[in-house]
């Protein structure tokens, strides 16, 4: 183990942060699974409504039918999504044109990284992030829901857009720490 | 020129961020803010931004079977039962060179004429070819050329997304376009296959047959065939006949290859804990991954458009073009330029409503102007398929980056894609100079 | 001054876009070319059902819809929009301009900070395309329809299974037997879409949609920003687009359905027995959507007074069809 200075520390601690939700995330894949195959089965069997209640639950209303599901699923693909972002970004999983990039030393590749998080990542999560609560705001202020008579309360999935811009801020900043900290460094060190 | 000066420089930031190595996502999608600023655009203007990454990408139906299909992927490969059906099927060719390069290819088509999804389809061919032919040393560019061709098939060959979005766009007919784009998707798929067999002939070194001894017993082949093929067409026949049986649309198939390759897992003894978590976290990487791309394509494209992109395109073409075939000719050519920055649906918005009209109105000597737009319909989306190879920002590309071992560098994978795309070109201008290769199985069918 | 439009329609769809061009090209007219409209397809500036959220935010200045597309933010849309076994387009024409619709349903978009304005209707649309019969109401449960809106709710009630298929792959799951049955708009709309390959009945009449309003929506700084003449010459322009939709959608329908029937499709009606039982359900669904909302409630009220102090007249005027030409 290379022992890492103070900044590269604090950077990692923020990078693990920003990503474990991106993590536990996933796991809603197996749930999505279920779902598509649940309306699949459900239009077999020619199924409208799957079950009703009393009293009003939060997304769904009083009842579930097979419109319902169906958003179901994207609901979830769109948290795993939002959320995957700042967890693909921590794991170093987003496709880069690596013709001159492969070529260049750790530090060339940290100021890389670090150029790019200030002027492209940091101004993205930051503007989106920000009009983005409108875009929620909107959704909740009229009540939004399905069309279909689907899902309600449809401003909960939008509330993934602004919370996915946070985490990915998080992880942005805490690679702005450990580039800064590879750079500043006064050995080389070669970063997996 | 000055009214196309931002325009212009956002597409110079954009190819020197990308060139950087920095992530193309973050690259497409910091252009696009910084020109906001730069372009003075009144900030509100994101506003629709959110709602374009909101509908345009996380809740649309299609990108929902892009993680069901790479799990039905990685679940094949950890279960073993994807690299077996490969050398089952590279046994079928014989023990020639290119033989697994050739059953790459057939398997794209049949995976094209059950999907419309290009990722999945580059995806699954790549978690199933890629590690075989590394083993057996193909030439890394001939292995990326082949996955990435192959695994572009499905959005030109019918069911496809593609399709049903141009013919929503220029009001044709769908079915039509399902058909006049069968014979040309087909036809590729065909050109792909003898490049290969014609570059193995050549250079045999290039993809190595396999090492597997040539002198077992044709019962014993037969049985092994038998045993690894049975899974897989199983699982095929599953997704597939699912929806030709009218049973699931075509995403909703992917959950059921998912749970197909699941359960083939199990049965194999594969499912392990480990194999499971890796799945699922490899899933959710590469979805966003992907996912991430679109997500930046879109806010670049929303601010290319707002500071006059789509004016200086149409001006270009307008400003050039006087006869039918130099018109098409130079639509085809902003198209092909484009497809290496853009995204196909963000192209069809932008070119098709400007130009569907002029090219109705043109003389190619066809039947009638819907006719005529069939034609350009299933040029454009030869095109755009084209789209999904060409670099610096093509899918299939990222999909197969984001699969391949550290070994296959992108650079490796432009490189091979290469030759597909000049087929590609040649494949193009194959259906301009025969209309009847999109024409005549509508007309065949229509009556 | 020129005013970007975000079109929820394809920018090239007959009717339903041409709308759009004819209200430009009628505002251009009444205002002297001082308030230009550029329609943008949809899809170009934003997703389509994204347009009522953006014109509100100030995102884009204005938009083009079909005003039933917003029933999931603005209930009243959902009614105003296209009302099962509601007025047809002569009668809803008058209950909007000049019944007190406009002023009910503004109330609505006000908090929203929009300006609506009903430009365009659509005739009845048909009942759907169907791959199934439906001889009695027992065939309504367990059908597989794509069916948007209060339809939908209706048909939920007879024991349909209403689906929510992306457009993009209706013709898959219509053509694959994935469902039995999808409505989508006037027939020479759905021309285009190819339906008519794949589907074997084509249902009427429309209970679901007997006309539907078609607006204008602009953010309401961007209206309060014209003075009041040119608002006063886009509403003319704006009537006169409603002028045009009336007349310019019952002509073409007829040929183009001659064609279908070319093709193959066999037109066919909803038994009586199916359309009462589709009135009553109707009427559940829309005194439940009443019962949630003040501004559908009014509304309700209104064109339920409305249309039953024009079958007072409608009825005396009533002359048999002429008897059929086959
Ligand atoms: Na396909
Ligand atoms: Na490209």
């Amino acid at each position: 183990m290379q022992s890492r200075s103070f900044l590269e520390r604090v950077g990692h601690a923020f990078v693990v942060a920003g990503a474990w939700p991106g993590r536990a995330a996933a796991w809603l894949l197996l749930p999505m699974v279920g779902f598509v195959l649940a309306a699949i089965v459900g239009s077999l069997l020619k199924v409208g409504q799957i079950a009703a209640w009393q009293t009003d639950v939060p997304l769904f209303g009083t009842q579930l039918n097979l419109n319902g599901l169906a958003e179901l699923q994207w609901h979830l693909l769109a948290i795993i999504v939002m959320l995957g972002m700042s967890y693909a970004l921590a794991r170093d999983h987003h496709v880069r044109v690596d013709l001159l990039y492969g070529s260049f030393g750790a530090r060339g590749k940290a100021a890389i990284d670090l150029v790019g998080d200030l002027l492209f990542l940091l101004p993205f999560c930051a503007v989106i992030g920000w009009l983005s609560l409108s875009f929620v705001e909107f959704s909740y202020s009229t009540g939004e829901q399905s069309d279909y008579g689907g899902l309600t309360d449809r401003y909960l999935v939008k509330t993934f857009l602004p919370i996915g811009f946070v985490f990915l801020g998080i992880v942005c900043i805490g690679r702005i720490l450990m580039n800064i900290g590879r750079i500043l460094s006064p050995n080389e060190v070669k970063h997996g | 020129m000055d009214e196309y000066a931002l325009p212009l420089a956002m597409v110079g930031v954009l190819i020197a961020g990308i060139f950087s190595g920095y992530p193309v996502a973050f690259v497409l999608a910091g252009v696009g803010i910084l020109f906001t600023f730069i372009g003075d655009v009144p900030l509100v203007f994101l506003n629709t931004v959110s709602s374009r990454i909101f509908t345009g990408t996380l809740t649309n139906w299609l990108m929902l079977a892009v993680p069901l299909f790479v799990f039905m992927g990685l679940m094949l490969e950890k279960s073993n039962i994807a690299k077996n059906l490969l050398l089952s099927l590279e046994r079928m060719f014989a023990q020639r060179p290119g033989g697994l390069a050739l059953s790459v290819t057939i398997v794209g088509v049949v995976m094209a004429a059950s999907t419309g999804i290009v990722g999945a389809s580059v995806v699954m061919l790549g978690l199933m070819a890629l590690p075989v032919m590394i083993k057996q040393n193909y030439s890394m560019s001939l292995a990326a050329g082949t996955i990435c061709s192959a695994g572009t098939l499905g959005i030109l060959i019918p069911p496809s997304i593609m399709l049903v979005l141009v013919g929503d766009i220029l009001s044709i007919s769908i079915g039509a376009l399902f058909m006049g784009a069968v014979i040309p998707g087909v036809m590729l798929g065909g050109l792909y296959a003898l490049y290969i067999l014609v570059v193995t002939w050549l250079d045999p070194a290039k993809a190595p047959p396999s090492e597997q001894p040539g002198d077992v017993s044709i019962g014993e082949m037969i049985m092994t065939l038998a045993k690894h093929l049975l899974a897989p067409v199983l699982l095929i026949l599953g997704v597939l006949g699912s929806i030709i049986a009218g049973v699931a649309t075509p995403t909703e198939a992917a959950a059921i290859g998912a749970l197909g390759a699941t359960l083939l897992a199990a049965a194999m003894g594969e499912l392990t804990r480990k194999n499971l978590v890796d799945c699922v976290q490899e899933t959710a990487l590469t979805t966003a991954m992907i996912l991430t791309v679109a997500i930046g394509a879109t806010v670049f494209s929303a601010i290319f458009k707002r500071v006059g992109g789509d004016r200086m395109i149409e001006d270009a073409v307008f400003a050039i073009a006087s006869g039918p075939y130099q018109t098409l000719f130079l639509i085809m050519a902003l198209i092909f330029v484009l497809g290496f920055f853009l995204e196909w649906i963000e192209i069809s918005y932008v070119i098709l409503p400007l130009f569907a009209p002029i090219i109705a109105a043109l003389d190619f000597g066809l039947a009638n102007s819907s006719v005529t737009l069939t034609w350009f319909a299933v040029l454009v989306a030869v095109n755009l398929q084209t789209s999904f190879l060409t670099p610096p920002f093509g899918y299939a590309l990222f999909y197969l980056r984001g699969i391949a071992p550290p070994e296959l560098g992108i650079t490796a994978i432009y490189k091979g894609i290469l030759p597909f795309v000049l087929i590609q070109v040649a494949g193009l201008f194959l259906c301009i100079l025969f209309p009847a290769l999109v024409l005549w199985l509508p007309a065949a069918v229509g009556n | 001054e020129t005013l970007d439009v975000a079109s929820t329609f394809p920018k090239n769809m007959p009717f339903l876009g041409e709308g759009a061009e004819v209200l430009a090209e009628n505002i251009a007219a009444a205002t002297g070319g001082e308030v230009e409209l550029r329609v943008h397809g949809a899809g170009d500036l934003v997703p389509a059902l994204e347009v009522l959220n953006q014109v509100s935010s100030g995102a884009i200045p204005a938009g083009w819809d079909f005003m039933g597309y917003w029933g999931g933010t603005i209930p009243v849309a959902g009614l105003a929009g296209a009302m099962p076994f509601g007025p047809g387009p002569a009668l809803f024409t008058g209950w909007m301009w000049e019944g007190g619709g406009m002023e009910i349903v503004q109330k609505a978009y006000d908090p929203l900070n929009i300006k609506m304005l009903p430009c365009h209707i659509t005739a009845p649309e048909p009942g759907g395309w169907f791959n199934k019969e439906i001889n009695t109401v027992e065939d309504l449960q367990g059908l597989r329809m794509r069916i948007s809106g209060m339809g939908g709710q209706v048909l939920n009630k007879l024991g349909a299974s209403t689906q929510l298929i992306p457009g993009g792959e209706l013709y898959v799951a219509l053509e694959r037997g994935r469902i039995d049955a999808t409505e989508f708009s006037l027939p020479v709309v759905d021309q285009s879409l190819g339906f008519a390959e794949i589907a074997q009945y084509y249902y009427f009449p429309g209970w679901h949609q007997p006309a539907s309003w078609n607006t204008l929506i602009v953010n309401m700084d961007v209206w309060n920003s014209f003075g009041e003449e040119v608002q006063e010459q886009i509403l003319v322009a704006c009537k006169a687009t409603v002028a045009w939709s009336l007349a310019a959608a019952p002509a073409p329908q007829g040929e183009v359905i001659e064609g279908f029937r070319e093709q193959g499709v066999e037109t066919k009606r909803f038994p009586d027995e199916v359309l009462v039982a589709l009135r009553e359900a109707s009427t559940e669904v829309l005194e439940e959507a009443a019962a949630n909302d003040e501004i559908v409630a009014e509304a309700y009220q209104s064109i339920q007074d409305y249309m039953a102090r024009a079958q007072v007249w409608d009825e005396l005027q009533q002359i048999p069809p002429a008897p059929a030409a086959d």
